[in-house]
């Protein structure tokens, strides 16, 4: 850990669009509540609220409106759009599980797959440790 | 020293009108290593610059090259309380953890050993040095007596007091635990997903770009131009600990950083790597940290002991993995 402090350097980036995500039924609400919600996008603002597993939001016009979900496969996280109108843009729900990370219990593992044979998203590395 | 030396809260951002989810990826170097960091949300150029600030005020709180560290102040008035940041509190509870988790095997208070096998100086920038007391270096030398358990962290009065003749080294966890914290700090300022990489030791969370987890290249301890496989990870920690990379000559004899705390001797470990997957980027370094001293009889057991999942490339090629990702690879 030697790097020195300072602003930022340009570093390399790079930027693309991604498809979004698989459609999913309506029932995506509940989904959202079970597995904890941390960051609700309604209006074009994001609430920032601090939040635990249980906690729960009240939206009292969803009942009245289609929903169009977008969740990712993993059960730990996922994105759900709901609706929108011409005077309402559309409520995106952003879901994580939260509260494995602080536990003094070393154990446990991600869910890991098989790569896909050929993927265009930008991948990590193992590169560089030591 | 101020603790605080950028905002650390975290400013709100939003999606653009059409919703679309940007994807961009970032290097750079931060911590003597290659920054790595792949966001899925909206605005994310003001997201990257802050994470970029964000690890260099870790850094800046955890170096031992660096003096007016947090981790350095602790070292040179060990047997004192000294107040630090809250950044630093978790990195002594999470040394705790991982120190008593693996009975010990990692064990980040082997620094003086480490000096004394002669990784004192920054291997980027050598005009950085570690120094400790003599006290401290005698007392290592001489058998150490010190345990982790004896640390006094205080979090409400955010003080740390290590026994006398103790230096704590954040190596092995520091890195891991910082892209933690970075991606919790994205996430928590509205991104989607986030992957955080220094040096290799990763953090990923949240909605990932590939809708089928996190794609991770698991390298060769010589990189290759291909990667010895590829996982998708839904979320936790990648790191991988090596025997063949951070090493130099002393008495003409190559030396690596691996230390074996129940020796105190530079570890005489047959692997060249251990890659673990574990919860968090923390879990993930130390457990790689503890299991490369394993070698490559009994590493696989024990990180099924744990519950982890990982693989390990011994020092003539030989790769052995946890059955879930031989089963996911094909291998025997």
């Amino acid at each position: 850990m030697t790097e020195q402090t300072g602003r930022p350097s340009p570093g390399s980036r790079k930027k693309r669009h991604v498809a979004k995500g698989t459609r999913i039924a309506a029932a995506g609400i509940g989904t959202a509540t079970a597995l904890g919600l941390i960051g609700v996008m309604a209006d074009g603002r994001t609430t920032d609220e601090p939040t635990t597993d249980t906690q729960t939001i009240t939206v009292p016009w969803v009942d009245a409106m289609p929903l169009i979900g977008h969740l990712s496969e993993s059960p730990a996280s996922g994105v759900i759009t709901i609706g929108g109108s011409d005077t309402r843009p559309p409520l995106r729900i952003v879901i994580h599980r939260l509260g494995t990370d602080d536990d003094d219990d070393i154990s446990g593992r991600p869910v890991l797959r098989r790569a896909p044979d050929r993927s265009d998203s930008p991948r990590a590395s193992t590169h560089g440790s030591d | 020293m101020a603790l605080n030396t950028i905002p650390l809260d975290v400013p709100t951002r939003t999606y653009d009108d059409a919703g679309h989810d940007d994807v961009t990826e970032f290097r750079d170097h931060v911590m003597a290593s290659r920054l790595h960091v792949i966001v899925h949300g909206p605005d994310n150029s003001w997201a990257i610059d802050d994470t970029v600030r964000y690890l260099r005020h870790l850094e800046t709180l955890w170096s031992r090259f660096i003096p007016t560290s947090d981790i350095s102040r602790i070292n040179q008035v060990a047997g004192t309380p000294v107040r630090v940041s809250p950044e630093t509190i978790t990195l002594i509870e999470r040394m705790v953890s991982a120190w008593s988790s693996t009975d010990g095997l990692f064990d980040p208070t082997i620094l003086p050993i480490v000096i004394d096998h002669g990784y004192a100086t920054s291997h980027v920038d050598p005009s950085m040095t570690t120094t400790l007391p003599a006290t401290t270096m005698t007392a290592a030398r001489y058998g150490r007596i010190t345990s982790l358990a004896d640390v006094h962290i205080d979090a409400r009065a955010s003080t740390v007091t290590t026994p006398v003749g103790m230096a704590l080294d954040p190596g092995g966890i520091g890195k891991g635990l910082a892209s933690d914290m970075a991606v919790e700090r994205l996430i928590r300022s509205g991104d989607m997903g986030a992957m955080v990489s220094i040096g290799g030791d990763l953090r990923m969370d949240g909605v990932p770009p590939d809708s089928g987890g996190w794609l991770v290249d698991i390298e060769y301890p010589v990189r290759r131009r291909e990667p010895l496989t590829t996982l998708m990870v839904d979320r936790g920690g990648v790191a991988t600990s090596s025997t063949v990379s951070r090493t130099w000559k002393q008495d003409g004899q190559r030396c690596h950083h691996v230390i074996d705390p129940a020796t105190g001797r530079q570890s005489v470990t047959d692997l060249a790597t251990v890659t673990v997957f574990a919860r968090a980027g923390w879990q993930a370094e130390a457990m790689a940290t503890a299991a490369i001293l394993k070698g490559s009889r009994s590493v696989i057991d024990h990180l099924e002991e744990h519950e982890l999942s990982g693989l390990a490339v011994t020092g003539d090629g030989t790769v052995i993995a946890t059955r879930d990702i031989r089963e996911l690879v094909g291998a025997s």
